[in-house]
């Protein structure tokens, strides 16, 4: 029994493992780039055809990096990345106190001698053998004195500190997913809202509200876009605070940060009139969306429940719902053609007016309790990656011990994991003391 | 615009330099070698020059950024960053065999953005996502990754075109195999740099530190097969032809992801 649990363990701390994962993980999201995430329904039919696209939304293709089996491979990840990491970290950790290797690893040796004094020799070989980025160890062992020259052990911890990092990073991801969220708000100018609308289907309030004061749109002369901008105020009970978004410039307010995202032209009202069969005019007045109007003197209310301000091509048009007395029916009217309800044949005509517009503001709230934790981990992960590099620079080792009249010095030297070029670096190494010592 | 009419000469001036070391790859005559080394050099200047240039001329029609911004400038930054590098590794380094096979793809990429009428070589201004600080060190980061990685390509091409033989001008296996690690171990700590600052910038522009988005995506899949590579020569010890072919599935990963994602996919990196 203890076998088995010893086996498993082993094989979740392998790096066979780990690349098992990290294939998996690169095919699926390869696959998820190429069939493209969260398009509309009929995008996917159009490209692959119905059946096709029935098995991929059940295979959860179309969102790969939602998934469930997507997620458990993170999760798989983070077992192995940890394990793996617990398996090596401690003994990489305690060889920071042990001394540096015996002398027997050194490849590459030269023998000096120089004509000046022990004391002399000594503070030369310290100036030539010093690097930057390693430490310099000075022994004397009886009658020698050894300098050493190798890279600080610390940056021995480079792979540590990137796996750690790799996981604050997914840690931190997941914080955010399971106690954050990120959504949408439209907000017309003018308009106050606290509604936040998450991948279109779940709705989140805030504790507080925007409102947005001003949208503005700016352009270059060749028409490109230069700045979005939304004048907001954020209304927190009594308190109320002005800012402004525009994009790479986000607001933040109780832990909830806002991005200006998109933009547009939202119908504001509309103004309908109603006719008689003669063509007299018996109601006009102005009607916001989903709000009903009751006509004065009848018993009958409409509603409009539909608006588009260019609707089929035809221009802005409004869907009416109109409930007469126990009768109710709809009925679509158009600004540009006035006459259109006319050939319903119905008793009264409903003639739209006027369609009011104005500018919206699209903005991005989101929360994310996780994201210093992800962030510490982007910051410590760029670090760790730099460590490797001073890692493989190799040890230098002279040996100085004092003869009759003359020192003698003993050069030696042991490349790291780079070993292209170090015996350039050694040459260069035993010239400069040749030079400035004998 | 004089900075775009520069850098097409430039792009026929590498392209003579090129010549060069295939007539020193033929003929072994160092001249030949030593001559296209002095043409990489000046137009290396020249290249640079027509950056900072094509940097002035954006002030001076009114929009004024870097020249950093759109797929045109990409490429010609990418072609001087592969340049630069095959300078270093000449001059600092030394290797002198790199010239035949690094020198192309300069010429290739500045070919591509001068000649194709498919690239939109103008200055245009800045949209709103693109205003902002994080645009230099990103894009610089990103690119510098790229460069290391082909450095990388390239060697383990030339290991691999090498074979089993031994002498000639190239170096021995172990040596090409080692600069092939050298060019993952730089190209590794820029592509994560890179990925971090385009996470920042992300998150101060869309909201989102990472959002799936075909680009990010392809950068993740290069760099978990970069990571792979590492893990496979640390942990258990690959060398040779399988690292070599590893890196060069590396290459074709940044390749998609600079190029790939723009002509296959859409996404938001529209722009680049």
């Amino acid at each position: 029994m203890n076998q088995i649990i010893k086996d498993t363990v082993d094989y979740l701390s392998s790096v066979r493992l780990t690349a098992v994962i990290l294939i998996a993980v690169a095919v699926l999201a390869a696959i998820g780039t190429l069939v493209g995430q969260n398009s509309l329904p009929e995008e996917y039919v159009m490209r692959f055809g119905h059946t096709a696209y029935r098995v991929l939304s059940l295979l959860s293709v179309t969102d790969i990096y939602h998934s469930v089996y997507f997620n458990a491979l993170l999760m798989l990840l983070v077992v192995n990345i940890t394990l793996c990491t617990l398996s090596f970290a401690p003994k990489r950790i305690t060889a920071l106190w042990k001394k540096p290797a015996k002398e027997s690893g050194y490849p590459f040796s030269e023998s000096l001698v120089s004509s000046r004094a022990e004391d002399e020799v000594l503070g030369g070989v310290v100036k030539s053998v010093r690097r930057p980025l390693c430490r310099t160890t000075v022994t004397s062992r009886g009658a020698e004195t050894v300098v050493v020259s190798a890279p600080h052990p610390v940056f021995s911890l480079g792979a540590i500190i990137v796996h750690i990092s790799i996981l604050i990073i997914i840690i931190g991801g997941l914080i955010s997913s399971l106690f954050g969220f990120s959504g949408d708000m439209v907000i017309i100018e003018g308009g106050i809202s606290r509604e936040v609308v998450i991948d279109r289907k779940h709705l989140v309030m805030l504790d507080f509200s925007v409102e947005l004061n001003r949208f503005t749109f700016d352009r270059y002369a060749d028409g490109t876009p230069r700045e979005y901008r939304s004048d907001i105020t954020i209304i927190d009970g009594e308190n109320r605070t002005d800012s402004s978004l525009t994009v790479n410039h986000p607001a933040k307010h109780n832990g909830v940060r806002f991005y200006q995202t998109s933009f547009g032209m939202e119908m504001d009202y509309a103004t309908i009139e109603i006719l008689n069969r003669e063509g007299k005019s018996i109601f006009t007045g102005d009607a916001y969306w989903s709000i009903p109007i009751t006509v004065p003197g009848r018993d009958m209310t409409f509603t409009i429940v539909r608006n588009s301000s260019e609707f089929m091509d035809l221009g802005p048009a409004v869907q009416l719902l109109v409930t007469d007395g126990k009768e109710q029916y709809d009925l679509w009217s158009f600004v540009n053609y006035p006459d259109f309800d006319r050939e319903r044949d119905g008793d009264l005509v409903f003639v739209l007016k006027n369609y009011h517009e104005v500018p919206y503001s699209g903005i991005t709230a989101v929360k994310e309790p996780g994201l210093g934790l992800v962030f510490a981990g982007f910051i410590l992960i760029c670090i760790g990656f730099l460590f490797p590099i001073a890692s493989s620079m190799g040890r230098f080792s002279v040996r100085v011990s004092p003869g009759a009249k003359t020192t003698e010095i003993i050069v030696q030297g042991a490349p790291g994991k780079l070993k292209v070029g170090f015996d350039a670096l050694f040459k260069r190494l035993v010239d400069g003391i040749r030079k400035s010592l004998c | 615009m004089l900075s775009s009419v520069i850098l097409s000469w430039v792009t026929f001036s590498y392209g003579a330099a090129f010549i060069c070391f295939i007539l020193n790859w033929m003929l072994k005559k160092d001249t030949a070698r030593t001559l296209g080394e002095i043409i990489v050099g000046i137009s290396f200047v020249v290249h640079l020059a027509a950056i900072i240039l094509r940097w002035i001329e954006s002030y001076r029609i009114g929009i004024g950024h870097i020249p950093l911004t759109n797929f045109y400038e990409s490429l010609i930054f990418f072609s001087l960053v592969i340049t630069f590098i095959y300078l270093v590794l000449r001059f600092v380094f030394r290797y002198t065999f790199l010239g035949v096979f690094m020198i192309p793809l300069s010429v290739l990429t500045l070919a591509y953005a001068s000649l194709s009428p498919d690239v939109d070589q103008s200055i245009r201004p800045l949209i709103p996502a693109l205003q902002s600080n994080w645009l230099t060190v990103h894009v610089m980061t990103c690119f510098l990754s790229y460069a290391s990685f082909a450095f990388s390509f390239v060697v383990a091409v030339i290991y691999l075109f090498k074979g089993k033989r031994k002498g000639g001008s190239l170096p021995n296996r172990e040596t090409l195999d080692e600069l092939i690690y050298r060019g993952i171990l730089a190209g590794m700590p820029l592509l994560t740099i890179g990925i971090i600052t385009g996470a920042f910038w992300a998150h101060f522009a869309w909201g989102s530190y990472w959002s799936w988005d075909p680009k990010e995506t392809w950068s993740l899949i290069t760099w978990i097969v970069y990571a792979l590579f590492l893990h496979a020569r640390l942990i258990r010890g690959w060398r040779g032809t399988r690292s070599a072919v590893l890196s060069i599935v590396g290459f074709f990963c940044v390749a998609f992801t600079f190029l790939g994602v723009n002509f296959v996919l859409s996404g938001l990196h529209s722009y680049l």
